[in-house]
């Protein structure tokens, strides 16, 4: 279904409604060129990975998804703008991690990385146990510099996969529409 | 240095226009009074000058929190985790511009603008007791308040009639009543737990808070009764909860007799050894560095706690080489401040049938049950309080998850299972090595002295937080809740941090010991009247700034009849 249509669909099954304009507006902005060339943070390889796991992570449903809301460009700016600048050589660092694993796997170059690839590598990384996932986050709460090796490389895997996991979540949840969506749930 | 001296004399001086300065002024202009009313920042109109007030988060840049470059600048500030955040960021100080040194950490979270932190407060609005005005002299600790809950009582209630308060009587002697308008209503999860408390415990009450939101049918000149935005921190436009900006301010001047001068840093209160008075003050202009001079028959101290100290360390004469009123020479000791943000916090599965609705801008409460009784078993002294609210988890309940894909996005829009967290508000007690200081060699942008902070949390505190943590457990615990577990935020653990500093010129009966007598007067200097935070003897475990208002309504009583009498 054409992304225009589907988000007005949703919207209009939730009584709600979003001039055609600012829908628009959410795709041109939406388009992978357009992303590239406007991204601070990321490099165009980069910004291509980030705008892959937010489509894993958020994907659409019969409610809109991450990529809808060009959640991809805000991961991006709150990279470049929120985080310090410690965190941001972290996430950087972490970045290779992915990609690392990536080329490991798949036997191909970082630019070749795809929505289904990742989709098969945040199943190793993130669908682990519940007592796993505690260990992850003891993991980045601990003091980076008294860690192993091996636990230092994790420890950044893990900082970026969970800062744009967070920052996909806090985009999406907070925008006018998912907001609007969810009262509407409510009542 | 040149200073002009403007003819022109005012019958008071009020220095600041937070909690205490706004009543001050009030109390002054409507007894007749022609008053100066100096405030060092900028000017807030209200309901003009709240810029974030009607907007909605997506609105924000980065959906509210502070860019990496502006937390260079609020660094201080942004120890309290929330208040750099966009929505409020510009509510709190630039701390590159007002510097300050620790020698311990010390969180000293400031406003510099018309109405000061009253624009931001917590609302909470607690009468203290004579468990507290006695505790000192009953433990030996400090020096004796000269006050008893008598002298203050009908001062709370004229207070409580103006601000307006919702709240619940309780018939506590610990937590007096008060003159509330209509409470807040607790969830269906808050009133489960407040049964449960009843039936587990005989000295526990778990009720909503008592907050300065107006409720009920009470006219409030120019406000409107609370509809539950839960923004108050941005300034409300319905003036629905008490600020100095809603309601002292604008009282005062309908007077006609107040004028308000912003950007007017106080740094000298000028004393006058023939006439044993103070004469008026020295003001630098924030803007344009010009130094005045004005003149008055008395002056009100409400610049908050450290700001007061710090002038009062300024004011230096033959007479009073340490400080205006410095005698006893604890101006600047004694510095207290409550501790929280340790507690517990639990879940549970029932209740899913009843949806989380509204914004209630109001947490429960449950009053102090520690050391009620003379015969005291705790491994403290004193005791401490809980504030807390319960609700249904929204999507944050997965940012501690690695959880992804369509389902769980589905299922974050739709309400969690209900959560119930608490922390508790301890009393700390006032110890003299706790200081404040002034440096000399590191001066401010205006060549002032910049405040050095010595002072932190001691034994008793750190008893009474374990025991916070423990009992917080144990109540949820008891309750029925799962998942409970306790916390204890070190990170929080420094004085400053719950913004309630307090005690750098204590009341007291003897002028050896203290800096002011029981009317907030300095000893030595009778036309000089100290009413914010920097007046307290003990801190007691309530929230304080309702006490501050009362003894500001009480010591302009006082000032006003002793002008009449021309005592002083």
């Amino acid at each position: 279904m054409d992304r225009r249509i589907a988000i007005k669909n949703i919207l209009a099954t939730l009584g709600l409604t979003v001039s055609t304009s600012t829908i628009i507006g959410f795709l041109e902005s939406c388009s992978d060129n357009k992303v590239a060339e406007v991204s601070v943070f990321f490099d165009k390889t980069e910004i291509y990975l980030i705008d892959c796991l937010v489509d894993v992570f958020l994907p659409r449903t019969s409610i809109v998804g991450g990529k809808d809301l060009n959640l991809t460009q805000f991961v991006d700016k709150m990279c470049a703008n929120v985080l310090t600048i410690q965190k941001q050589k972290e996430i950087k660092l972490g970045l290779n991690e992915f990609l690392k694993k990536f080329e490991q796997k798949f036997n191909k170059e970082a630019s070749e990385v795809s929505v289904d690839t990742c989709e098969i590598l945040l199943d190793i990384c993130l669908n682990i146990s519940k007592e796993k996932e505690v260990e992850v986050f003891k993991l980045l709460e601990s003091d980076y510099s008294s860690l192993s090796k091996h636990s230092k490389s994790k420890c950044l895997l893990y900082r970026f996969l969970t800062t744009v996991r967070e920052f996909s979540f806090l985009g999406y949840f907070t925008s006018e529409i998912i907001i609007k969506t969810e009262k509407s749930l409510l009542s | 240095m040149i200073v002009s001296s403007l003819n022109k004399k005012y019958d008071a001086i009020v220095i600041g226009t937070g909690i205490s300065g706004g009543w001050a002024a009030k109390e002054l202009c409507e007894k007749g009074l022609k008053t100066l009313v100096l405030e060092r920042g900028r000017m807030v109109k209200h309901v003009e000058d709240y810029p974030t007030a009607n907007k909605d988060i997506w609105e924000f840049e980065y959906r509210g929190k502070a860019s990496n470059n502006e937390i260079q600048r609020q660094k201080k500030q942004n120890r309290t985790g929330f208040v750099t955040s966009k929505i409020t960021k510009h509510w709190f100080v630039d701390d590159l511009k007002h510097p300050y040194n620790e020698t311990k950490r010390f969180d000293w979270i400031r406003g510099y603008h018309l109405g000061g932190k009253s624009i931001t407060w917590g609302r909470q609005a607690l009468r203290m007791s004579d468990l507290d005005f006695e505790a000192n002299k009953k433990e030996g600790v400090g020096v004796d308040w000269p006050i008893r809950y008598a002298d203050i009582a009908d001062w709370y209630t004229k207070v409580e009639k103006f601000i307006g308060v919702c709240g619940e009587n309780l018939g506590l002697s610990h937590l007096p009543d008060g003159y509330f308008s209509p409470p807040m209503e607790l969830n269906p999860v808050e009133k489960y737990f407040r049964s449960e408390i009843s039936k587990h415990y005989k000295n526990r009450y778990l009720t909503i808070g008592r907050f300065a939101n107006l409720t009920g049918d009470a006219n409030h000149l120019g406000r409107a009764n609370c509809i539950n935005r839960n923004r108050c921190m941005r300034g409300c436009p319905l003036g629905a909860y008490f600020s100095s900006n809603s309601s002292t301010l604008p009282a005062a001047e309908r007077t006609g007799n107040m004028t308000l001068r912003t950007n007017s840093i106080v740094y000298e209160i000028v004393y006058d050894d023939y006439s044993k008075k103070a004469t008026g003050v020295k003001i630098i202009d924030a803007i344009t560095k010009e130094k005045v001079e004005y003149s008055a028959n008395v002056i009100f101290c409400c610049a908050s706690a450290i700001a007061t100290t710090s002038i009062l360390l300024q004011s230096k004469s033959d007479r009073f080489p340490n400080g205006l009123g410095n005698d006893s020479g604890e101006l600047g000791h004694n510095l207290m401040d409550h501790h929280f943000r340790v507690g517990a916090t639990g879940t549970t599965n029932k209740f899913k049938d009843k949806d989380y609705i509204g914004n209630r801008p109001a947490s429960f409460h449950i009053p102090r049950f520690r050391n009620l009784e003379e015969n005291n078993k705790s491994k403290f002294l004193r005791g401490y309080s809980f504030q807390g609210s319960a609700s249904r988890t929204d999507w944050r309940r997965a940012i501690k998850e690695l959880s992804y894909g369509g389902a769980i996005k589905d299922d974050l829009l739709k309400q969690g299972s209900w959560r119930v967290g608490m922390t508790g508000f301890g009393e700390c007690l006032p110890y003299h090595e706790n200081k404040m200081t002034l440096d000399y060699k590191n001066t401010d942008e205006w060549g002032l002295p910049t405040i050095t902070f010595d002072a932190d949390f001691k034994e008793n505190e750190i008893q009474m937080r374990k025991d916070i943590k423990q009992e917080a457990i144990k109540m949820l615990t008891l309750a029925g809740f799962e998942n409970v577990k306790g916390y204890d935020d070190v990170a929080s653990f420094y004085p400053g941090h719950a913004i309630h500093e307090m005690g750098t010129a204590r009341m007291g009966h003897d002028p050896k010991t203290s800096v002011l007598n029981k009317y907030n007067q300095i000893h030595a200097v009778p036309n000089v009247y100290v009413t914010d935070g920097a007046c307290m003897t003990s801190s007691g475990n309530q929230n304080p700034s309702l006490t501050y208002m009362a003894l500001t309504a009480r010591a302009v009583d006082h000032a006003v009849n002793q002008m009449k009498s021309k005592t002083i």
